[in-house]
């Protein structure tokens, strides 16, 4: 037995809370809320964007109030994440230093995190993101851009480190 | 009327693959003059990647955390719906009926809310018909005749589904319904929640929107087609025809 969507949830809540227990805790939190709603019969369309709205109002309910740090990233995490394997393009993204990202998207303003987690790491639409974060098409696409453009600007010379 | 010159909106809708086909042309015209434009395009598609190498899967152990705890938060739910037991006899058999409602709830559960991972060309066609993509004029091979069922082209290109090439047509019937034909030299995967209908034929719906897909007449064996429409009558219509030999999809 899988449960739904469970890699998108925990993308979602390592850049929602600092650390890594605290993402943990929050993934759980998000699937018994889910759980209890489901038997209370609300009942979502579509799981993905349902999940990720639960653990959002979460982390902001829940998490807030605690002091926000870089995320810690464990030598076995890194070790688990996906390292893509052809062209010199990609292998030049691959030697981005994990923790280096990190920490340059917890360098951005919340809502351009949110932004680019959800469409670039969750793959919620940027309709359905503008629905979970209750907020303007127009204004996602606003924030996924600065984030997206502060993430090059800051990582950029690393990539282009590695190409030469 | 002149559009509004906004690179950042722009550049963002371009590398996410918001714009249509049209809109895209026009906009990929405009970038070979604007620098502006072509600088924060470069910007949004470096960083788009960039954060999609932060991609990573949930521990194992947090999955057997969560499991355990959602279980255990159905157990409990049951236990307090049959709490004071009125003989030994419904006391003994409680847990064992409680682990065996869990596990049917957490499977409905699990089953209802299962993501629906299509294959990338099938979510590729899906979105392709979605925003109206197929809007050129180019056909490296003969426009399929379905005009029986009411169905006149408006548009052929040749274009990628993720990777995959294909010639795709574009369809629309005087009430405004639109239907997109996908061709290839192989069978397209299967949608998600496909049913097989004939012989290497099989029909799908997802998010409203319905799939058939089948082989085409002459040409390479293997030579498929996949039709898409949120019209499920009139992909009833075009089962229907095919079925019939009303309408023959042919290379």
């Amino acid at each position: 037995v899988t449960l739904p969507a469970m890699d998108m949830v925990h993308a979602i809540a390592r850049r929602a809370v600092p650390t890594r227990q605290d993402a943990e805790d929050l993934v759980q939190e998000t699937y018994l809320a889910a759980f209890r709603a489901w038997k209370d019969d609300r009942r979502p369309r579509k799981a993905e964007p349902w999940l990720a709205t639960i653990c959002l109002n979460l982390a902001r309910s829940r998490y807030r109030t605690r002091q926000r740090r870089p995320a810690e990233i464990s030598m076995e995490e890194v070790g688990a994440m996906p390292v893509a394997s052809e062209g010199p393009e990609e292998r030049a993204l691959a030697a981005v230093d994990r923790s280096a990202l990190e920490r340059a998207m917890w360098s951005l303003p919340e809502e351009q995190r949110v932004a680019i987690t959800l469409v670039d790491l969750a793959d919620l639409s940027v309709k359905e993101t503008a629905r979970v974060t209750n907020a303007p098409k127009g204004t996602v696409l606003s924030r996924l851009h600065r984030g997206r453009r502060t993430l090059a600007l800051l990582l950029a010379s690393e990539v282009r480190e590695d190409r030469t | 009327v002149r559009r509004r010159h906004q690179p950042e909106l722009d550049a963002v809708a371009y590398v996410t693959g918001l714009m249509n086909g049209r809109e895209r042309r026009r906009f990929e015209r405009h970038l070979l003059e604007c620098q502006t434009c072509w600088e924060e395009v470069r910007l949004d598609r470096a960083g788009r990647r960039i954060a999609e190498t932060g991609r990573s899967v949930a521990p194992p152990e947090l999955r057997e955390m969560v499991r355990a705890a959602v279980a255990g938060n159905a157990s409990d739910d049951l236990d307090a719906r049959v709490a004071s037991p009125r003989s030994r006899r419904r006391t003994v058999l409680l847990p064992a009926i409680a682990s065996g409602v869990v596990v049917i709830v957490l499977a409905v559960w699990v089953l209802l809310l299962r993501p629906a991972t299509e294959p990338a060309p099938i979510t590729a066609a899906l979105s392709a018909y979605e925003h109206s993509a197929v809007e050129g004029a180019h056909q490296d091979m003969p426009m399929p005749d379905i005009s029986s069922i009411g169905l006149r082209p408006t548009g052929a290109e040749h274009m990628l589904l993720d990777d995959m090439p294909v010639e795709a047509f574009a369809y629309r019937t005087d009430s405004g319904s639109r239907l997109a034909l996908f061709m290839r030299l192989a069978p397209f995967p299967r949608a998600v929640e496909a049913r097989s209908v004939a012989a290497s034929t099989w029909q799908a719906e997802h998010g409203g929107i319905v799939m058939l897909s089948g082989p085409v007449r002459g040409g390479s064996p293997a030579m498929a087609f996949l039709a898409v429409t949120n019209d499920p009558a009139l992909m009833d219509d075009l089962a229907g025809a095919l079925a019939s030999g009303q309408v023959v999809i042919a290379a």
